[in-house]
This record gives C-alpha cells, sequence and structure tokens, in this order.
C-alpha cells in the first residue's frame, strides 16, 4: 500500500521536473522546484512507512511504532528547502529588479550582453 | 572527535563574532584559523597513533552520528586549512564584516564534510556549503554574478533531492545510515533497488563535485565570481562532493561507472579549457578536467588508488587557487587572452602562473607529478591509460597557451604592484611536492623516479607545445558551446546523466 | 522563429522521455525493493528512546538529542538563508510597481490584534514540549514569526519594521546561536552529565528555547524583506 503512495509521490517529482525544466518563466520554475523538494520529502517518509504504524510517541505497549529516524531527518531537510527556497526568491528578485522580467531567456541574453560589455 | 569540534566552533565562532563586532573581524578569522589547525594537529597524531579512527559523536554509541578521520580525512582537511591561511593573507582585512561571516560559514562546511561518515551528515554538510557558496558567488551583486548563483542554487537543490530520494531507497534495504554499519548490513547485496538508490545518490553529489553532465553551472560560476571566491569554490568547495563519492565507495564495488565519468570528464574539461580566451575561463574549465584524475583514483578502487584521489584532491587545491589568486591579484580574470600584448602582470603574479602551470603539468619535481605517477602505477587498464595521456596533453596545451600569453606576451608592472601573499603562496605550492616526497617513503620514490616515468611526464608538456604551435590558430578559433551551460540544458544533462549512470551500472 | 520552435518541441520531447526514464526507473525500484519493516537502526532508537524516562517524543530523541550535530548544522543554514536576506536588505526599493500597495481586509485586521497572542501561546507551548509531543524549537519559531507577519498585515509592515529595532535583534539572533553551539559542544562532549545526571529537561527547554527564539527573528527578518519590497516589478 505504501509503495502506490510512494509512487505517487515519484510522478509528483517528474512532473515538478518537468516543469522545472521547461517552464520559461523563474518563478514557475521556483514553484516547481518547490514541488520537486516537498515530493521528495513525502518520499522519503512514505518509503519506509507500513500499513498501521504508530507515531512513536510514549511508550505505550503497541506492538508496531512508524521508524522515528526518516521524521527527525525529514524536519532537517524541510528546513533546509525553507532555506533554498527563500534565496532563490532572493535572487530572483534581484534579477527582476534589474531586468524587469520573469523570462530565463530574456535574463540570459541580457546577462550575456552584460558581462560581454563590463570585460571588454 | 575534538578534531572535529575544535574546527567547526571556532569557525562557527569566527562567523558569528565578525558579524557582531566587525571591527576585528580579521582576527576572529585568524584566530578561527588558529583554531581548526590545532584541531587538524590534534587529528594527525590521533591518526600516527592508531590509525584510521571511526568514532561516535557524543556517546551514543551506534545511535549517534559517525565520524571518521582518515588519509582522505587528514588531506582534505590540510587543504582547507592552507586555502584558508593564504586567503587571509591575500584579503589582508580588505571586505566587510559579513563577507567574513560567510567565509568562515563555508570554512566550516567544508571542514565539517572532511569528517562526515554518516549518509544524512554528508547531505546537510553538503547543502550547508552550498548555501553559503552561493551567497559568495552573488555577493558583489553584479547581475551575472546573481545570475550564476541562482542557476547553481536550482540545479544542485534538485540534485540534492535526487541524492535525498537515493538516500530514502538505500534506508530502506540497508537499515542504517552509518556508512560502517551500513557497508557491513549491505555487503554481497546487489539488489536493483540499492543499485538506482546509489546511482541517485551519486548523480546528487557529482552536480556538487564538478563532474561533466552533471555541473554545467561551474564555469559560469567559477568565472564570474570574485577571485577569493573562486580561488575557495575550485579548490575546495567542489571537492566536499568528490569526498562524498569517496565515502559512498565503501558501499559498493563501481566497476566501471567512474572510470568512464573520469575520462569523459577530464577530456570534455580539457578541450573546453583549450577553447575559452578568458583566464578564468580557461582555470574553471581546467577544474572540470582535473575532476577526472580524481575520478579515475577512485574508480580504480584499490587503497592505493583513493589515496593517490586525496592526494591529487589536496594538490588540485593548492595550485588551482595559486592559478587563480595569481591571475585575480593583477586584475586579468576577465581579460580575453588573444591581445594579451595590452595587458601587464606584476612579477608574483607571473611567478604564481610559472610554478602553479608547471604543477598542473605534472613535471617531476612539482606536487601534482607525484598524485599522477601513483595514480599511473594503479591503472591496469589500457584504455584508461591513453585517456590519462590524452588528459595530460590537452592540460599541457591549454596551460602553455595560457602561460605564454600572460607570462611572455604582456608586460611585467612595476615593483609596488608585487602581491606579496601571492609570493608565499607561491613558495608554499612549490614546496608542497617535496612534503609529498616526504610522506610517500623513499621507496616510492625512487620508484617513481624511474627513467621512464620521467622521459614521460617530460615529453607530454613537449609534444602539447609542438601541437599548439601547429594547430594554436585553429583552437582560438574555436569557443566554446554555451547552450549546454545554459539552466535548463544543465537540467536535462543531469538526467541523462543520471540514466546514463544507471545504464552502465546495471549493464555493463 | 520556426527554428527556435522546432528546438523547443525537440528539447521538450527529450525532456519529458528522460525525466520519465528516471521516473519510471524509481518507480520499478520502489516495487523491486525489499517490503518495509522497521529498519534496524529504527528500532534501537526505538527501545533506547523509550528507555528515557523523561522524552516520550522519540522523533525528538532523535533530533535534539542523538543527532543534536545535524539539527546544529542545520540551524546554521537557517542563518545563512537569514544572513543572505539581511545582507542584500539595503536593496532600493523599485520605482516601478504594480497593483495594489496592501490588500485592505476588514477580517483580517479584526482578527490580527486577538488571534496574535494565541499564536504566540501556541508556538511557546511547542517549544516547551517538544519532548512530550510533536513540536520543536522550528515549528515554535516559524509559528512566532508567522504570527508576526499577520500582525503586520493589519498594521502596516513599515510600523511593525520600527517596532522591532533591527541592530538589537540581530543581536539577540546570534547570542541565541551561539547558546545552541554552546549546548552542543557540551552535549557531545558530556553526553552523561547534559542528558542523564541533570535530567536533561532544563537543558533540552532551554536549547529549545534558543533556537525558537533565533529561527522567530529570521523567519520575521525574512518575511518582513519580502513584505516591503512586495508589487515590485
Amino acid at each position: 500500500m505504501s509503495n502506490f503512495a510512494a509512487t505517487i509521490t515519484i510522478i509528483i517529482v517528474v512532473v515538478g521536473a518537468i516543469g522545472l525544466i521547461l517552464k520559461k518563466n523563474l518563478l514557475m520554475k521556483l514553484l516547481s522546484l518547490s514541488i520537486v523538494n516537498t515530493a521528495t520529502i513525502l518520499f522519503f517518509v512514505l518509503v519506509v512507512y507500513r500499513p498501521g504504524d504508530r507515531a512513536p510517541i510514549g511508550p505505550e505497549t503497541v506492538s508496531q511504532y512508524a521508524d522515528p529516524l526518516p521524521q527527525a531527518l525529514v524536519l532537517t531537510s524541510i528546513v533546509i528547502n525553507f532555506g533554498v527556497l527563500a534565496l532563490s526568491l532572493l535572487f530572483t528578485m534581484v534579477l527582476v529588479k534589474r531586468y524587469h522580467t520573469l523570462d530565463l531567456g530574456k535574463i540570459e541574453k541580457f546577462v550575456k550582453e552584460e558581462f560581454e560589455e563590463e570585460k571588454s | 572527535m575534538i578534531g572535529l569540534l575544535a574546527g567547526v566552533t571556532s569557525y562557527i565562532f569566527a562567523g558569528i563574532l565578525s558579524l557582531l563586532f566587525s571591527r576585528y573581524r580579521y582576527w576572529f578569522s585568524l584566530l578561527g584559523w588558529l583554531g581548526a589547525s590545532s584541531g587538524l594537529a590534534w587529528s594527525v597524531i590521533l591518526f600516527r597513533d592508531s590509525g584510521p579512527v571511526i568514532s561516535s559523536l557524543g556517546s551514543w554509541g551506534k545511535l549517534g552520528i559517525d565520524i571518521k578521520i582518515d588519509e582522505t580525512t587528514l588531506l582534505f582537511a590540510s587543504l582547507v586549512v592552507a586555502l584558508n591561511l593564504f586567503t587571509l593573507l591575500y584579503l589582508r582585512g580588505r571586505r566587510e564584516g559579513t563577507f567574513y561571516a560567510l567565509y568562515n560559514f563555508l570554512l566550516t562546511s567544508v571542514y565539517s564534510v572532511a569528517f562526515a561518515h554518516d549518509l544524512f551528515n554528508l547531505y546537510v554538510t553538503i547543502e550547508f556549503m552550498s548555501l553559503v557558496a552561493i551567497l559568495l558567488i552573488g555577493y558583489e551583486r553584479k547581475a551575472y554574478q546573481i545570475y550564476a548563483g541562482a542557476k547553481y542554487l536550482l540545479i544542485s537543490s534538485l540534485a540534492m533531492s535526487l541524492y535525498l530520494i537515493g538516500l530514502g531507497l538505500v534506508y530502506r534495504v540497508g537499515g542504517y545510515l552509518r556508512i560502517g554499519e551500513l557497508a557491513r548490513s549491505l555487503e554481497g547485496n546487489t539488489g536493483f533497488s540499492l543499485t538506482l538508490g546509489l546511482g541517485l545518490m551519486v548523480a546528487g553529489l557529482a552536480v556538487k563535485g564538478g563532474i561533466f553532465l552533471f555541473s554545467m553551472w561551474l564555469p559560469d560560476a567559477h568565472s564570474y565570481s570574485e577571485t577569493v571566491v573562486s580561488a575557495l569554490l575550485s579548490g575546495m568547495a567542489i571537492k566536499s562532493g568528490l569526498i562524498g563519492i569517496i565515502r559512498l565507495s565503501e558501499l559498493v564495488d563501481w566497476g566501471q561507472l567512474l572510470l568512464v565519468l573520469g575520462a569523459v570528464t577530464g577530456i570534455m574539461g580539457a578541450l573546453f579549457a583549450l577553447m575559452s580566451d578568458r583566464p578564468k575561463k580557461v582555470l574553471a574549465y581546467s577544474t572540470i578536467s582535473q575532476v577526472g584524475y580524481i575520478l579515475l583514483g577512485i574508480g580504480t578502487g584499490t587503497s592505493a588508488g583513493i589515496l593517490a584521489a586525496s592526494l591529487h584532491l589536496l594538490f588540485h587545491g593548492l595550485f588551482k587557487a595559486l592559478l587563480f589568486l595569481s591571475v585575480g591579484a593583477a586584475g586579468v580574470g576577465g581579460k580575453d587572452i588573444s591581445g594579451a600584448e595590452d595587458l601587464s602582470l606584476p612579477f608574483t603574479s607571473k611567478a604564481g602562473l610559472l610554478v602553479g602551470s608547471l604543477s598542473i603539468m605534472a613535471i617531476p619535481p612539482f606536487n601534482k607529478y607525484f598524485s599522477k605517477a601513483l595514480l599511473a602505477e594503479q591503472v591496469n587498464q589500457e584504455w584508461v591509460w591513453l585517456v590519462m595521456l590524452a588528459m595530460g596533453l590537452g592540460t599541457a596545451m591549454y596551460t602553455l597557451k595560457l602561460n605564454w600569453a600572460l607570462i611572455v606576451e604582456s608586460r611585467t608592472e612595476e615593483f609596488s604592484k608585487n602581491d606579496p601573499s601571492v609570493g608565499a603562496f607561491t613558495v608554499a605550492v612549490a614546496l608542497s611536492g617535496f612534503v609529498a616526497w616526504v610522506m610517500l617513503g623513499t621507496t616510492n620514490t625512487v620508484h617513481l623516479f624511474a627513467l621512464n616515468h620521467l622521459a614521460v611526464y617530460i615529453s607530454i608538456p613537449l609534444v602539447g607545445g609542438l601541437v599548439l604551435l601547429g594547430f594554436g590558430k585553429r583552437f582560438s578559433e574555436l569557443s566554446p558551446p554555451s547552450f549546454p551551460f545554459k539552466l535548463d540544458n544543465a537540467m536535462i544533462s543531469l538526467f541523462f546523466g543520471f540514466v546514463l549512470i544507471e545504464i552502465i551500472l546495471l549493464i555493463v | 522563429m520556426e527554428m527556435d520552435n522546432f528546438s523547443f518541441s525537440v528539447k521538450k520531447t527529450f525532456t519529458v522521455i528522460i525525466v520519465s526514464l528516471f521516473g519510471g526507473l524509481t518507480i520499478s525500484a520502489v516495487f523491486l525493493g525489499r517490503s518495509p519493516d522497521t529498519a534496524r537502526i529504527g528500532r534501537l532508537y526505538l527501545e533506547r528512546g523509550f528507555e528515557l524516562e523523561n522524552i516520550s517524543n522519540t522523533v525528538f530523541g532523535v533530533y535534539g538529542m542523538f543527532r543534536f550535530y545535524d539539527t546544529l548544522l542545520e540551524l546554521m543554514i537557517f542563518s545563512t538563508a537569514v544572513l543572505g536576506i539581511t545582507i542584500f536588505s539595503d536593496l532600493e526599493p523599485s520605482t516601478r510597481t504594480r497593483g495594489e500597495q496592501m490588500i485592505e481586509s476588514h477580517v483580517v485586521t479584526a482578527s490580527a490584534s486577538f488571534l496574535y497572542p494565541i499564536m504566540a501561546v501556541f508556538g511557546l507551548y511547542l517549544a516547551f514540549s517538544a519532548h512530550l509531543g510533536p513540536g520543536g524549537g522550528f515549528a515554535a519559531g516559524v509559528i512566532g514569526g508567522s504570527g508576526i507577519l499577520f500582525l503586520a498585515l493589519s498594521k502596516g509592515a513599515e510600523e511593525m519594521g520600527r517596532r522591532f529595532n533591527e541592530h538589537t535583534m540581530k543581536r539577540v539572533e546570534y547570542i541565541a546561536l551561539v547558546f545552541a553551539m554552546l549546548a552542543m559542544v557540551l552535549g557531545i562532549l558530556f553526553p552523561k552529565l547534559i542528558f542523564e545526571d541533570l535530567q536533561g529537561i532544563g537543558v533540552i527547554i532551554v536549547v529549545n528555547m534558543a533556537i525558537g527564539l533565533k529561527v522567530f527573528i529570521g523567519t520575521w527578518a525574512i518575511l518582513h524583506f519580502f513584505v516591503k519590497h512586495r508589487g515590485e516589478v
């Protein structure tokens, strides 16, 4: 059962990755990246999950507890993704303030021109 | 354990204090260096007394996080400490408190990567490294720097997602995160799930480690950022991904995978370096090319091969940082070298370029000769031999091209422009070859200095020079293609590379 | 132009094929792998975690005690993100803006003043009780920080920005970080003393409060930065 759930998260990763590559709008790219990261976190928890696991809180006489390790690790990677999102939004903002566009193709063209101009 | 804690805490404190009291930022950074180098000294003594050690942080035993002290750890940590010293001397109190904070945080992360022996700890430290690195890349707020940083951030975040997916698969099969225990639990297991998980993890680390097809963000990021940052990134930051691959190779026998990746990386990097015409771009592509040697070393699978890879990791860090700093101190990093008559370099920069180039071409008493010769001893397949020859030839050609323009054609600046820190670094790099000599012992080195070895290593640059004389014009007309290095295409090539890895792992 | 369209469709096809190949391989690995049972180290964590008298949340035991080094590096990553935002905080506001400066909503204005104290108390509760149930310093800090954002939306971001002295906030933030660092070093060097002889709880709560304070200030710094620059093109 959890295998099917993990499959769905991988499909979300694939969709997010295709969006990350093909969308031309930088903000859409960040949104796709966010989807990929979140789906990855979900995958990490689901892939070791067994149906019927209880939350590992409190010593009770229940036979089946979930593995606490992935849940603890996922907390770390959620914070890391928060940091990545904040910084990528910041960089996008600086680029938009400079060029007044979100289109990556245009930004790449402007950046190249500016570099050539400055260094020649 | 003390070694790690001393380094990490003193670097973090140096960073925080230089934010809070930015007047004394330089002195705090020096204190941080002192703490880290004493931590390293402690680890060296520990290693000398009792050999490779794996210990757990805290007294939690199996439940804690493992750290390992072996040759790789020590060589990488000494690279961190050495680059820290020389870049600090180069900075001489320039830049503001926030820059020093980021600088010390970068050192924290790479210093802790050196000791990491736990798969999740590797993830956290490497992610820390890349977040600090992108802030340093974009520090001067030029638009092209911001773009290069954003590209690095997006690709590396995607890559670390792949790493995490792979980690989930490996953890489900193996049941541990500490590499030592995991290796025991995975012994003899060659299931599809495991192979795929490890392939995903290698793909993730390859993006950080400067491997061709994966690290297409690298040339822009390393050539657009300012000099000290380029030196630190090329010298040590990308090595953290390679350290990760060295640690993973304790788990699995890669077969031909790393040899193929190393060959592709080495040759393509050298080819692009030969085609580009700005010193920093040449050096950035050359970093990709040199990573090829390290991969070949890990790919041989023997412990001596891994020692050669670690030695090369140290030496490449030293001479690449020297080359970046000498180009940057003269302010010619972004200039076109086809018009080198108009450029002028101070004497120290020229000396640094010369010593760095002799090292990168593996001319005998200089440092890279030892690692490359040690690596060549371990290679037992003919095609890898030929690849190494081709890589050596390519390296010699782009180095000679760079040197001809920057040392011979350009003018020499007046004496006052000389940079004493670059001079000191030059002397240190020139002497580091002798350190390797001492370390490898007399029996090994007598063997390495045999006549046939010397003949090969000296004739490669000669042949390279001749080819350059013949076809030099042809090469300078070309320029490296830009489309594989665009953001979208770099991400496509990441997935393409992953599928390639799986094909090699599963079929070959 | 036609050439561009052509190359884009090639790129599209290639991307879909390659990424789907990645997905297919990974999905088959999920199904071909061993069906999950609690991994060996996970079982050890459960056994050892339940032995600790005062800590009933095993997940907290993992990230707050056994693997606290990771958590500290995670805190450093968060601080780096905040530092990045503060480095760029002197960006000039752009002259070109789009849309409304502030969306006035009576619901937000009316509810903020009495919802914020509840959020603050909830954040404090999470920081205090992480060892007993779900919670922890990070969650507490983020809840507190977004509560302030809520308040800022009703009172105006500039007003809230003035109320929090940036300089003092920065000092407090880094002192909290130093505190967490020291706790880590002591916890690694003398784990018996910290976590068992002192019964652990006092230390754990103080460390959680420090992390919570740091994350609270950091979250506010990040959110305030983006609220300040909203609507710029």
